[in-house]
């Protein structure tokens, strides 16, 4: 009876070094689990918050991403207009960039800022220097107000012929290059004058004194 | 009837002798009055003001038109004519003032003094953008279109002035139409002269010759 408890007691001893030898090999292994992971990942917090440090900080503005963004959009949002000059007798077109707008108003200042440019290379610019576009107005009536500074007006020195092509290049180039415009008529300083250079009446719309074809003898 | 009988004069020495006589016979016989003869003259000085107009050499255009319009003007008056300006100091005026200025003296002929950008002279009539069109009486009697009845004359005008200065000057002349205001509301026949800017000097010389020139243009017309 003894002997069979002594050997119960014993027996339970074992038991218990048993469970307390599992109980600390789960413990370790847990507490090694938990380093490792916090190793992990403290390592990989370590590295990724290092580079996205030196890559995108110093150079946001121009990182790949926003160039590959940027260029789509200026082939998608620009087009190419045709702006008229005189040169020797008759008008010359060249081809400039301009936004690209489905507002009639918006087309037609790139067109005339461009006009107001004056032509390039070799051939000679009768657009007055410092002349400025001041706005552009729809009328309800399909006629464009086209405002220019008075030193379009006060600049210019010009005789019959190149007064006749150079208001007929205005009107040609926005007709090119807006949609709808039944005529056009110059302001200057917001207000109706009768001539820019003292030849040609620009008192109207421009329509009828541009339709001439031009014929010399 | 003169000119008729100088065709069957055979012999050609005796016609060279008659040629004289007939054309004395021709000034003097009333059957031959020249229907284009006139008295009244405007001359137009282009620009004015505060609009110089083309510069040459330092000179402003509206300078130079003015000297020429004055000896123009001389010149007419001593070939008999009435000779008026729009202009005969420098101050602007619009193309209103002009025509209003013009018509007080109910001209036979109008004459504008301009400068082209070139070596040439340049005559211009007005032009007309429908001008074989029908118009409404409103349209046919606009001030407008009032150059309409006398576009041809003008044509002839432009080419006597023209020849004059080319054989005085040997220069290239050139014609053209443009839709010029001034032009195309007047009464009477009326022409743009542009003398050249370049490779001219504008000395008093020179500006005399050119009026001389226009005026010789302005007569022969006249005797047409």
């Amino acid at each position: 009876m003894d002997n069979s408890k002594e050997n119960t007691k014993s027996s339970e001893k074992e038991e218990a070094v048993k469970r307390d030898g599992r109980l600390k090999i789960t413990i370790t292994a847990v507490v090694f689990a938990i380093l490792f992971a916090l190793g992990i990942g403290g390592g990989y917090y370590f590295i990724h918050k290092s580079n996205h440090h030196v890559v995108s900080a110093p150079a946001a503005p121009a990182t790949p991403s926003n160039i590959v963004t940027e260029k789509p959009r200026q082939r998608t949002d620009s087009t190419e207009i045709a702006v008229f000059f005189p040169s020797e007798g008759r008008l010359k077109s060249e081809t400039r960039e301009a936004p690209k707008s489905a507002s009639r108003t918006a087309m037609a200042r790139a067109t005339v800022e461009e006009f107001l440019k004056g032509p390039q290379g070799d051939i000679k610019s009768y657009v007055p220097e410092g002349a400025r576009l001041l706005g552009i107005y729809d009328g309800a009536d399909g006629i464009l107000y086209v405002d220019l500074s008075d030193s379009f007006r006060r600049g210019l020195q010009v005789d019959a012929i190149t007064e006749f092509l150079l208001v007929r290049a205005l009107y040609e180039s926005i007709l090119a290059n807006v949609y709808g415009v039944a005529d056009v008529k110059i302001l200057i300083e917001g207000a109706e004058v009768e001539t820019l250079g003292g030849h040609i009446s620009i008192k109207r719309p421009l329509g009828d004194t541009v339709a001439q074809t031009i014929v010399e003898q | 009837m003169v000119a008729k009988a100088l065709i069957y004069v055979e012999n050609v020495q005796m016609t060279k002798l008659l040629a004289p006589l007939v054309l004395i016979l021709l000034v003097l016989s009333p059957l031959s009055a020249h229907a284009r003869d006139f008295e009244n003259v405007v001359i137009d000085p282009g620009h004015g003001g505060y609009d110089y107009g083309l510069l040459v050499d330092g000179k402003r255009e509206k300078d130079i038109a003015l000297n020429i319009a004055k000896k123009l003007r001389q010149f007419l008056n001593e070939q008999g004519k009435m000779a008026y300006l729009t202009r005969s100091v420098d101050r602007h005026l619009s193309f209103d003032d002009r025509r209003e200025l013009s018509d007080k003296h109910t001209p036979e002929v109008l004459v504008s003094i301009h400068l082209s950008d070139t070596d040439s002279a340049v005559v211009y009539v007005t032009w007309y953008k429908n001008l074989e069109a029908d118009l409404s009486l409103d349209e046919y009697y606009s001030l407008d279109s009032r150059q309409r009845r006398y576009l041809y004359e003008s044509r002839i005008l432009a080419g006597s002035v023209g020849d004059s200065l080319g054989s005085e000057f040997g220069m290239n002349v050139l014609y053209g139409e443009l839709p010029l205001p001034l032009l195309s509301t007047a009464g009477e026949p009326a022409i743009l002269v542009e003398l050249p800017s370049k490779g001219i000097n504008y000395d008093d010389d020179t500006m005399q010759r050119f009026a001389y020139s226009i005026g010789i243009g302005l007569i022969l017309y006249g005797q047409q």
